[in-house]
């Protein structure tokens, strides 16, 4: 095992080549049909998507949004057996909070592009110094430019990650931790296993399953309703984890030899969880969206998918009996996220929860649907943390 | 309504674009290990893909399957296409023989000519039949419809497709997969017109609320053996029934992709042993792959999962049942339990019960004879 503590400042530089064969695949690409009552009934739209690759080959230029992402101060570590890239920008002021936020899928350090330096640097932005943070934002393994493990890992093994990278390699021993997604599993798996080490969680999904087994607590009618609408929900909008759960690899060769068929897996995402509704596109620039399916493309999204298959193969998101996250930890939900706002009980087995928002309107893309806001509830929330 | 002669003709234009795509696939890199474990194995389909690019020849294919009597007519707004060998002797029984996903009319070609001339291969003209193989609407040279359509409404399709377009007033039916459902319905709609019908998968759910009789033993080890298979191969039924435009994109654009997406399901599918080429020759599995290529007609295809799950069209209600004499053939597929003969008499009026030692869920492609043998044993015993 390589030793942790290497630091390697890194920058985004894809080749040439890889931008012109992208090209010629763009170029050509084979359209399906559509059924004639479409809209996105039927997943991503065609009308939508041809208008997409228009935009991808004639006007997205991907020479600028590197230039953009390479701005952040980017650094590739080994940490245990994989190179782990993040993002980190030291905040202002004598005691900037250190703050790890981590993405999800279909998404990537680029959901936090247009929030990092307003964290980092509030008295840039109309805040004050004092609410500062050091944010260090990590590439999941198998995403973007972190490695891609040799075999499906679970989240709580890129918790014990997380846990190396911000002690060991960063010497940050204590930090706050923000999260939506598969990263608000791995945050609620790193503070159950490291409570010592994060202070305090925030979190715009819920991410840890409680213990519902013998001997728990019996669930409400409210909980039970909650249980039943998300299993319709999930039967309805949750077809990509039954097949990235079971069969990756066969879904994989579409999505790494056509840019359209990744763009159309990832897009559609932006589109669904954010209640953007059948007939409306994604409420994203296509720009910003294109940006995030290029970290796939250039890197590849078969090991992004794995973490589905872990958890299905033995990888826990489920609590135990007994176990309960004991971090303060705080919630935004937002209506139009995937995953159905849980009830307070629900959320109080499985997290000591000290603070919690609904908001009434926004998706599961907190970050980049609406940074200023998702900005202005982490200062508040981690505020009382502050020493 | 006039069926209309139909020579498959893909342009050159078609050929060398997908060669130029094959010469360009772009592969993933896979799980330490490898193997069928996570889907399609790397190492195999990398080896299919050189196959389809450098040594497999369409033409020699095409050629073939158009010494095949193929039509095309149109059925209330939708074009089908079909073949129709006429049998030997003064009184052939028609016959109408319907695929699933992921096959096509290709999974019979081989069972075409003994089924139609026995008295050719060591058989009696006594057991011919006038042999019609359909593509569903949406595969292969049959048309895609402008939406999604459910099985029961191409059973009135098929109906008409025999009495109408071919004149038949009576005719057998034999299918698996979809096809099996579809024909399910032919025996439910149209039980005066339906002979018979030979079922190598029995895909109705049987009516389980109130007055159902309970489920034996026996029976609740079968649901419960299939629900546990199911959890590691629903994946593909999850997405086409919900998001089948979304996974379209990949798999129309990419022959790499579409042939990643198909062959873990012949594998698995079909009587392999672990082996795909103990049942597929890689120019057996290219041809497949060629059709739905050619045609373009993965995501029409999908549509199936699509409307079958909007329309419930497995689930029979109360005191519903198929009255037509049912034949079952029993092929395993995978590890999946046996069916019991008691379930299968809950939906269908069964008449013959076979358990098929070898094949698996392509069984004419995969045993032809014992295929056909069975299938003249059931008619003889009409």
């Amino acid at each position: 095992m390589a030793a942790a503590g290497v630091i390697e400042p890194f920058r985004i530089q894809i080749a040439d080549a890889v931008l012109a064969d992208l090209r010629e695949r763009l170029a050509t690409i084979r359209w399906p049909i559509e059924p004639s009552d479409a809209g996105w009934r039927y997943g991503a739209n065609l009308g939508y998507m041809q208008d997409l690759a228009i935009h991808w080959r004639e006007r997205y230029d991907w020479r600028h949004w590197e230039r953009e992402i390479n701005r952040l101060p980017q650094y590739r570590a080994q940490v245990g057996e994989l190179k782990i890239h993040f993002v980190m920008e030291p905040g202002s002021g004598p005691r900037p909070l250190p703050l790890l936020i981590t993405h999800g899928w279909p998404g990537s350090v680029f959901e936090f592009y247009g929030i990092i330096e307003a964290l980092a640097h509030p008295e840039r932005f109309g805040g004050r110094t004092e609410d500062a943070f050091t944010v260090v934002a990590p590439s999941i393994p198998g995403y973007g430019f972190s490695a891609a493990p040799p075999a499906p890992v679970s989240p709580r093994d890129v918790g014990q990650l997380w846990h190396r990278l911000m002690t060991e390699v960063l010497g940050l021993p204590r930090f706050v931790a923000q999260a939506g997604d598969w990263g608000s599993v791995i945050s609620s798996r790193l503070a159950l296993d490291h409570p010592e080490a994060v202070i305090a969680l925030h979190l715009n999904m819920f991410g840890a399953r409680p213990y519902t087994g013998p001997g728990a607590p019996q669930l409400s009618d409210e909980e039970k309703r909650w249980v039943a609408a998300m299993q319709q929900r999930l039967r309805e909008e949750g077809a990509y984890q039954d097949i990235q759960g079971t069969k990756p690899q066969s879904l994989a060769y579409g999505l790494t030899d056509s840019p359209i068929g990744l763009a159309a897996w990832i897009i559609e995402k932006f589109h669904g969880w954010v209640g953007a509704g059948p007939d409306a596109p994604p409420p994203f620039p296509m720009d910003h969206l294109l940006t995030n399916v290029m970290l796939y493309w250039v890197n590849g999204i078969n090991a992004a998918n794995w973490l589905y298959w872990s958890v299905r193969h033995g990888g826990r998101v489920s609590l135990d009996r007994g176990q309960r996250i004991e971090v303060p930890t705080g919630f935004a939900f937002f209506p139009d996220d995937l995953m159905l706002t849980p009830p307070a009980s629900w959320t109080e087995r499985a997290y000591n929860v000290v603070d919690r928002r609904d908001f009434d309107r926004g998706g599961h893309f907190a970050a980049m649907e609406n940074g200023p806001l998702l900005v202005e509830e982490m200062r508040r929330f981690f505020r009382r943390y502050r020493t | 309504m006039d069926p209309k002669p139909f020579r498959i003709a893909i342009a050159d234009t078609e050929i060398a674009d997908l060669r130029r795509r094959l010469g360009r696939a772009r592969f993933p890199g896979e799980a330490a290990g490898g193997g069928w474990q996570l889907g399609t194995d790397l190492a195999y389909l990398q080896k299919l893909i050189g196959h389809w690019h450098e040594s497999y020849d369409w033409r020699r294919h095409e050629a073939r399957l158009n010494r095949l009597p193929h039509y095309k007519a149109t059925i209330d707004g939708q074009e089908i296409h079909f073949i129709h060998q006429p049998g030997s002797g003064p009184a052939p029984r028609p016959l109408l023989l319907t695929h699933g996903w992921p096959s096509s009319f290709l999974e019979f070609i081989d069972v075409i000519e003994p089924l139609a001339h026995p008295e050719r291969n060591g058989g009696a003209a006594g057991d011919a039949f006038d042999v019609v193989v359909a593509s569903l609407p949406g595969f292969g040279f049959s048309a895609a419809p402008p939406k999604p359509i459910d099985p029961r409404r191409i059973a009135g399709l098929w109906h008409k497709l025999m009495t109408e377009v071919l004149g038949y007033r009576h005719y057998l039916a034999q299918a698996g997969d979809w096809g099996s459902l579809v024909t399910s319905w032919l025996g439910l709609d149209y039980p005066g017109d339906l002979i018979g019908m030979h079922l190598t998968m029995l895909p109705l759910k049987p009516w389980r609320g109130k007055g159902a009789p309970p489920l034996s033993a026996e029976e609740t080890a079968f649901v419960d053996g299939m629900r546990q298979w199911w959890v590691e191969q629903i994946g593909y039924q999850s997405i086409q029934s919900t998001k089948p435009q979304t996974l379209a994109f990949g798999l129309s654009d990419s022959p790499v992709g579409l042939a990643g997406w198909l062959v873990e399901k012949f594998r698995t599918l079909a009587d392999t042993q672990g082996n795909l080429e103990r049942r597929f020759s890689k120019d057996q599995l290219c041809t497949m792959l060629s059709l739905y290529w050619f045609t373009n007609c993965i995501n029409s295809a999908n549509w199936m999962y699509w409307a079958g799950r909007e329309a419930k069209s497995a689930n029979l209600g109360p005191g519903q049942r198929v009255r037509v004499p049912t034949a079952y053939a029993d092929y395993r597929v995978d590890q999946t339990p046996r069916t019991p003969r008691a379930w299968g008499e809950r939906m269908y009026d069964i008449v013959r019960w076979q358990v098929m030692a070898q094949g698996g869920h392509f069984a004419a492609q995969e045993e032809p004879e014992a295929f056909v043998a069975d299938l003249r044993a059931f008619s003889r015993q009409l």
